[in-house]
């Protein structure tokens, strides 16, 4: 197991996720009783810890593109159905839930800006800790204040998604 | 007769295959939600364990549970390795008045387990004490055999 920690200068962007799709193949062969679950452990091809990150980030930008544009089929697809995303009202949304928000324009991202990155590699599991300063409307509320967040990304069938996201004002600034 | 006979003989079959393979399917789903269940027992044992350690500033404990590489962000949204968690608990800058949290839920992703949390435990840190409500993220990954804690994060819940 690859286990990384490391911290980025500047970049930009975010997370989000998506979660188990099994197609029919897969479930001939639990059916045989041959599969194993899923894990962090499971990597098929190894990849360099630069080349993680760099997908994490890919990921993250498409998803908060795909939130500026409303791209629900993108949003969809970059998160996990198991999605736990808790917001900086410390409210908890699930994949649905929040879907909803940026489909209705209850959230909107105004501004995108993160920064500071810090990823800890477990296999399939990525962590990835940052600071944003992104300018977002929530329910007609605008908060420009900055915000320490922690993403999770996980591996499913060769696509990363998000699975969990939480963000916490950073109070003493 | 014939006819029934002639195509018995193909569906047949075709029927105990697709039986086998429910029969496969289903058992496997049984399997899974055991393990999942099982997972999830042995991370609340560990989080537990955790929660003890805390209270009683049991450090060795804590480190045994912390991933060396624990990213850990508090309410006021500070970021924490391990080493300077471990040392803030070891000096007494964090102390547990009272310790109330629940409300968990599970997602399993094979050796990796996000679980989610309220806490409303009095918990004093930088000469601050804190009462208020929070919802927290433990995400906890399977090291060695062991399960530890990878990051932490907790939320002030400001409105309902």
């Amino acid at each position: 197991m690859t286990i990384v920690f490391r911290q980025l200068e500047k970049g930009s962007i975010e997370n989000m996720e998506m979660t188990t799709i099994r197609n029919s193949a897969l479930l001939a062969i639990l059916a045989l009783g041959m599969t194993s679950r899923a894990g962090p452990q499971d990597a098929v091809k190894p990849e360099s810890d630069a080349e993680i990150q760099k997908e994490i980030l890919a990921i993250d930008s498409q998803r908060y593109e795909a939130m500026q544009k409303r791209d629900m089929a993108a949003l969809d697809r970059l998160h996990a159905d198991g999605l736990v995303f808790i917001n900086t009202k410390g409210r908890l949304l699930n994949k649905a839930e929040y879907l909803e928000e940026v489909r209705s324009g209850n959230l909107k991202f105004l501004s995108v800006d993160t920064n500071d990155y810090r990823f800890c590699i477990y296999g399939d599991t990525v962590i990835m800790n940052g600071r944003a300063n992104s300018v977002v409307e929530y329910h007609g509320v605008v908060n420009k204040r900055p915000r320490r967040f922690t993403s999770v990304f996980i591996k499913m069938q060769g696509q990363w998604r998000l699975v969990a996201h939480q963000a916490t004002i950073i109070a003493d600034e | 007769m014939g006819m029934g006979i002639r195509l018995n003989c193909r569906v047949l079959p075709l029927f105990t295959a697709t039986l086998l393979v429910a029969c496969s399917l289903a058992a496997q789903k049984t399997h899974d939600e055991k393990s999942v269940r099982q997972v999830e027992k042995e991370v609340l044992r560990v989080e537990e364990e955790r929660d003890q350690a805390l209270q009683q500033r049991d450090i060795s404990v804590l480190d045994r549970i912390y991933s060396d590489q624990l990213v850990f962000v508090n309410t006021r949204g500070q970021l924490f390795t391990k080493a300077q968690r471990l040392a803030d608990l070891g000096a007494g800058k964090v102390a547990y008045f009272s310790y109330n949290q629940g409300g968990y839920d599970y997602h399993v992703y094979g050796d990796t387990v996000v679980m989610t949390g309220r806490t409303s435990s009095v918990v004093k840190f930088q000469g601050r004490v804190n009462r208020i409500p929070r919802q927290f993220t433990n995400v906890y990954v399977k090291i060695e055999g062991q399960w530890r804690l990878v990051a932490h994060q907790a939320t002030p819940i400001v409105d309902k």
